[in-house]
């Protein structure tokens, strides 16, 4: 989309971020423009990357957002993939014929790393049975939580118990039902821990500290080849051991990707959803902005000299179906305690802007094909507009830098939109008029008109 | 360790768990150098990601008003990206370092609250959770961090805050010095055959940080207290290019840029990290912040922290390390001025269940798993009704419930 929107043209978003149409959105229901800072993002479901399975995301949780059959390489993090070898073996039933035996092992396209370096047996079938990484510790850590558990859970108890016999010593006639709440909440507390978990946690001994300390390898003066050491990000993808060599790497599940989808934050409805399956990119909801408001591009910017009033061409183009009247006003003025500035500091310059309102036709997808020859519309100011071509129109404005480095113009556009109610069987359309901030910056394009 | 099923280990495994409680608080360990971030009740983080933001360090911002956007950026990446969770499903356990700046933590609990919505945060400090995984309530925590080093003594649960001792020493500090000696020293073959020393070819390259802590993580370490003591003089002898008498570690040759080859001095491989246990002008060293500590400690609590020393933090990781710091410790018990107010004669060590670089998260995943963090978790409401400030830990307030368990 950068191609379309080279960070010339940026809008203000409802929250104040500066952001390029493309990437806003536009809530139907409030009206109002949102950007990825300013709506709530949730994750919808889970996919693999490799082999594109889908999950819902309480499955995803239980297997830890990891694919179950899928590995990734521990050198370079890329999935691995399955290759298959036949050996000439002896078969079991008679030793003197000869049958081949398939085996599958994984390998990394990239680096080459494969199963073979971790001393893993080939597997007979393709999505093999391969060994699911466990942490060495997680005996210890099950010990550990079972124990604090029991005891967060007995300060709670005897903190409560505390509480409520007090309180129940107060109200002793109880004419409110206190005392049976009260009496309740007490029970509740009754409930003891599982047998298993006193059973693990039992088992929790305190940690026996010693003399005797890790030691350095004893080879530190030997000989050391760089390509057998891991690097940090490969021990770091592993938490769990950390390895130093090469050879003790060790390949891991590969982890899940998400496919997420956005909502308003003030009014909850969605912005934009997804389609659930991984290998689809189309979307159930897209309100994006693009879609929905009229867009301004830079089409002509003389060099830029300071002083010196030239004309810029822009474009104004309607991606509704709707037709849309703009019209282009200038800059709020915001009352500073040092007297009245711009809202927007970016704005180095004050363009003339054409006054009246412009009329955009609807965007209509079967007109491409017709003949181009486009009437202008006699409700536009002639001196204003350069071209009309279907829902576009061209127009020019002037503009008087005060320098000659980094100009910046802002407009306020305003336009109308069309809004469809549907209550039941009627459809209903209303009109409504929105007005966003739109801030350009000519430097940029001007720049690279030269260059082109 | 892997096993063909879960059966096979003795316990229910890590799947399981989150079957049962299915929504476990996140925990986040926002560390100088490393993130470390996954869930209460599992054994090690999803994913430890370097702290940074499109190359931008998250604690290294020139202006509070970045800071908002950096860690939004940040935590963003960390929820979809690396956790795949949903930030208002889960309460949150942050895991701090006690050198971070109030404003850092107020900054963070703000977007975390209001952007990302998430419903509770409860803030542990991170020398205190590590005695979690051990089951102990009281310990001398060192952690030996990426910028810092910092020793805090826990009498029974409690932090002794004036005990507190820290100094700049860390990964950072033996970065520094690979980098200046190997831009006078390393010496590169270029693609053309020639070798000529790295400050000639490209003095730039090492300012890249990546590529110096590649080459400590991969060839440096912490050389034994001997040796060290035999190669006194080390730095002028290094610098005048004469011989030591001592048998010199290999020169390690690394591959630059995909056509050059990096020739590392083999005493630059040992030297770098000896920056952690020299003396400075201050009289000060790793070895010594753990000995100030303990003399800030009253008589009766010194024997049982000498004998409770917990490591923790990924600087602790370069070989050798452990064996170096117990050997300056019994050499500075010698000393006059110490021997005499010590009056303890050896050192023990723990040692945590995990990679000492994810102790402290480890910790915060254990405490994560109890009831306390519903109950110590700080809502959204009483964080805007408290001014949008996160109680300083080390208020009279957590001073007395923060520690609990311990
Ligand atoms: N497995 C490892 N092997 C070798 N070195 C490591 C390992 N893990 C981490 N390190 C090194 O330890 C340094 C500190 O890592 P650590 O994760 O402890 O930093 P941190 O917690 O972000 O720092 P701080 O605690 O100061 O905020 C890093 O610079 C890294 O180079
Ligand atoms: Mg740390």
């Amino acid at each position: 989309m950068e191609i379309f929107f080279p960070k010339v043209v940026n809008y203000v978003c409802t929250c104040g971020a500066r952001k390029p149409l493309d990437v806003l959105f536009y809530c139907k229901h409030c009206f109002k423009l949102r950007c990825g800072e300013c709506v709530s993002h949730e994750v919808d479901t889970h996919y693999c990357p490799n082999c594109l399975e889908f999950m819902t995301s309480p499955e995803a949780r239980v297997k830890k957002n990891v694919c179950t059959t899928c590995f990734e390489c521990p050198c370079c993090g890329i999935a691995l993939y399955s290759r298959g070898t036949s050996k000439q073996v002896p078969s079991e039933k008679d030793p003197s014929n000869m049958v081949v035996n398939k085996a599958y092992y994984l390998m990394c396209n990239s680096c080459k790393w494969s199963t073979h370096d971790q001393s893993l047996e080939d597997q007979p079938t393709q999505s093999g049975g391969w060994p699911r990484l466990e942490a060495p510790n997680q005996d210890r850590v099950h010990q550990l939580c079972e124990y604090y558990r029991i005891v967060a859970h007995q300060e709670k108890v005897e903190k409560d118990k505390k509480r409520i016999t007090q309180k129940c010593g107060y109200y002793i006639s109880d004419k409110y039902g206190v005392a049976s709440v009260a009496a309740k909440k007490y029970m509740s507390l009754q409930v003891t821990p599982r047998k298993e978990s006193q059973k693990v946690a039992a088992e929790c001994f305190a940690s026996k500290a010693s003399e005797v300390v890790d030691d350095l390898p004893s080879d530190f003066l030997e000989e050391l080849n760089i390509d057998e050491v891991t690097n940090i990000r490969m021990r770091l993808s592993n938490p769990d051991i950390q390895p130093e060599k090469m050879s003790m790497l060790k390949m891991r599940n590969l982890k899940l990707l998400t496919k997420k989808s956005q909502r308003c934050k003030e009014c909850g409805h969605s912005l934009r959803k997804s389609e659930y399956n991984p290998g689809s990119v189309k979307f159930k909801i897209q309100l994006s902005a693009y879609y929905h408001i009229p867009y301004v591009r830079v089409k002509q910017v003389p060099n830029l000299i300071a002083g010196r009033e030239v004309t810029i061409e822009l474009t104004l183009t309607n991606p509704t179906s709707h037709e849309v009247a703009v019209e282009l006003l200038p800059m709020e003025e915001a009352n500073t305690p040092s007297g009245s500035g711009l809202l927007f500091p970016e704005v180095t310059c004050s363009p003339q802007l054409p006054k009246g309102t412009l009329y955009l036709p609807a965007k209509d997808d079967t007109a491409e094909y017709d003949d181009p020859a486009d009437k202008m519309d006699d409700r536009n100011d002639k001196s204003v507009v350069t071209f009309k071509r279907l829902n576009k129109l061209g127009i020019k404005m002037q503009i008087t830098p005060k320098q000659a480095e980094n100009v910046a113009i802002g407009l306020r556009l305003k336009h109308t939109y069309t809004n469809l109610i549907i209550q039941g069987d009627k459809r209903e359309y209303e009109v409504l008029s929105l007005i966003h901030p739109v801030l350009l910056n000519l430097s940029h394009f001007a720049k690279n008109s030269i260059s082109a | 360790m892997t096993s063909q099923s879960s059966l096979t280990s003795k316990y229910t495994t890590g799947a399981e768990y989150s079957l049962t409680s299915d929504k476990c608080p996140v925990v986040l360990e926002l560390g100088r150098a490393y993130t470390k971030c996954g869930f209460a009740r599992e054994p090690s983080p999803r994913a430890i990601i370097p702290s940074k933001v499109d190359n931008h360090e998250i604690y290294s911002y020139s202006h509070s008003s970045e800071l908002p956007h950096l860690l939004q950026d940040f935590l963003y990446a960390i929820y979809y990206k690396h956790l795949c969770t949903n930030p208002k499903d889960r309460r949150l356990v942050v895991v701090e370092s006690l050198m971070v700046p109030l404003e850092f933590k107020d900054t963070l609990a703000t977007v975390l609250y209001e952007h990302f919505e998430v419903p509770a945060i409860v803030f542990v400090p991170s020398h205190l959770c590590t005695l979690y995984t051990l089951r102990l309530n009281t310990a001398l925590v060192v952690d030996v961090g990426f910028k810092w080093t910092s020793v805090l003594p826990v009498i029974e649960g409690v932090c002794n805050l004036a005990a507190y001792k820290d100094i700049p020493l860390g990964s950072n500090e033996i970065h520094r010095r690979l980098e200046k000696f190997l831009l006078k020293f390393g010496s590169v073959r270029c693609p053309d055959g020639q070798t000529r020393f790295l400050g000639e070819v490209n003095p730039e390259i090492l300012s890249n940080e990546d590529i110096v802590e590649d080459i400590k993580v991969r060839t440096c370490f912490v050389t034994p207290r001997e040796r060290h003591l035999q190669a006194q003089g080390f730095e002028e002898a290094f610098c005048e290019g004469r011989q030591l008498e001592l048998p010199t570690p290999s020169n390690v040759q690394y591959p630059l840029e995909g056509d050059k080859v990096l020739e590392i001095p083999g005493t630059l491989r040992e030297y770098a990290p000896e920056c952690l246990f020299e003396i400075d002008n201050e009289m000060e060293s790793v070895a010594t912040q753990v000995i100030d500590a303990l003399l800030l400690c009253n008589r009766d609590s010194r024997k049982v922290l000498a004998e409770n020393i917990v490591i923790v933090g990924g600087t602790a990781m370069i070989p050798g390390f452990r064996r170096r710091l117990k050997e300056e410790l019994m050499a500075l018990l010698e000393l006059p001025q110490y021997k005499k107010h010590l009056y303890i004669d050896k050192f023990m060590f723990h040692s945590t269940p995990c990679c000492s670089n994810i102790a402290s998260w480890l910790g915060g995943s254990l405490y994560g798993s109890t009831d306390y963090v519903g109950s110590q978790a700080f809502t959204k409401e009483q964080f805007l009704e408290n001014k949008k400030h996160i109680p300083d830990w080390m208020d009279q307030k957590w001073k007395k419930d923060s520690v609990p368990g311990l």
